[in-house]
């Protein structure tokens, strides 16, 4: 950042010696993933999905802020550099919930069928009961 | 790329090439700017493109955890661990040959493209012999699917439908950067002013195949390390 060019700020040189040890840190973490995929952590696998992501991303700004050069470049490109993230962080947000809301459409269980076999079924589950119910055709004959 | 490189040309044939700002900047730094944000925006719209996919395989792994478990003990860790060293590499040898672009150091930058082109073909041979691996045990999606022992057909077919997507998906990606990488390298041979006056070009293939690694980074342990 201090070797301010003729040819601008973002003409910045980064010694060879961070790519190197950058790529030293990103191998390092490679090889930490794959230990700590076959470790059972407490807390199950969720603990482990936790640990293998924060790696990853760990991994990812290391790419972005060192190969990709966004630790040097102008405000305007962090700022994009930024924003694809952002709406991932939202897409992850908005959907979050998905597997434990109420209905879930499937292939075999969702509303639509329902209404192409002209039943209705219900799809809270009860507990103790996998199957879902199915009624209405019987209401029919009464 | 070609456009710009044609339009360099006309300039220097008429002998009024003056460097590589054009007439619409400010200067130098207005016209990088404008580069490499437009790079990034196109670097967003991947991230929206890869986005929905891995937040489609989050949801599946959730619901599926133990069959996409029992799913990717199918996919080969070493091979995998080979492919995320390659792309790592590769990563580096092309940030070395941005740097020497920026030096005007032409043999600096031809000795970085080289072996990140060798990568990028390595890493796609080795991704062959993966999927044949899958296809000779008919793990593949279609009617003659065959579950690994011990999984449920439908969410293990989900599995390798994504496995394919997503990894296929980025073996697109890959291949584009070997003809990417392949017109630069032959561009910085030939000694065109787009390339040895102007450092962006090379800045802007570095950026992508960066991001080629970076999509791999999240793949590698989505696919390869599912724990238990």
């Amino acid at each position: 950042m201090s070797n301010k060019s003729p040819v601008g700020a973002q003409h910045h040189i980064t010694p060879v010696w961070i790519y190197l040890a950058n790529w030293g840190a990103l191998l390092v973490f490679m090889g930490l993933t794959i230990a700590c995929a076959k470790v059972s952590f407490p807390g199950g696998s969720m603990t482990n999905n936790i640990v293998a992501m924060t790696i990853a991303s760990i991994k990812a700004i290391l790419v972005i802020l060192i190969f990709m050069g966004v630790w040097y470049t102008t405000k305007l490109a962090k700022l994009w550099s930024i924003i694809g993230f952002l709406w991932l962080t939202f897409a992850f947000g908005i959907l979050i919930d998905y597997n434990t809301r109420d209905a879930i459409p499937g292939p075999y269980d969702d509303a639509g069928s329902a209404l192409r076999y002209g039943k209705a079924i219900d799809l809270k589950p009860t507990p103790g009961d996998s199957a879902p119910e199915v009624h209405g055709e019987a209401k029919k004959v009464e | 790329m070609a456009a710009t490189g044609a339009h360099a040309d006309e300039h220097l044939e008429h002998g009024e090439h003056e460097g590589p700002l054009h007439e619409q900047y400010e200067d130098i730094d207005q016209q990088n700017e404008s580069y490499i944000v437009g790079m990034w925006a196109f670097l967003v719209t991947e991230v929206m493109f890869f986005g929905a996919l891995f937040v489609t395989y989050v949801l599946y792994r959730t619901r599926y955890q133990h069959d996409f478990w029992v799913s990717h003990l199918e996919t080969n860790t070493l091979l995998g661990g080979i492919n995320t060293t390659v792309l790592l590499t590769s990563s580096l040898t092309v940030a070395l040959a941005v740097r020497a672009a920026m030096l005007k150091n032409r043999t600096g930058v031809i000795l970085g493209l080289i072996p990140t082109l060798m990568g990028a073909v390595t890493f796609l041979v080795i991704k062959y012999f993966e999927y044949a691996e899958k296809f000779a045990h008919n793990h593949y999606p279609g009617p003659t699917f065959i579950p690994p022992s011990g999984a449920a057909k439908g969410p293990s077919q989900i599995f390798f439908s994504m496995y394919f997507g997503m990894t296929g998906l980025h073996g697109i990606h890959v291949l584009i950067g070997i003809i990417v990488i392949g017109a630069l390298l032959y561009l910085w041979y030939k000694k065109r002013p787009v390339v040895t006056e102007d450092y962006v070009p090379t800045e802007m293939v570095g950026l992508y195949w960066h991001f080629v690694d970076l999509v791999w980074i999240f793949l590698f342990p989505l696919y390869y390390l599912i724990p238990k």
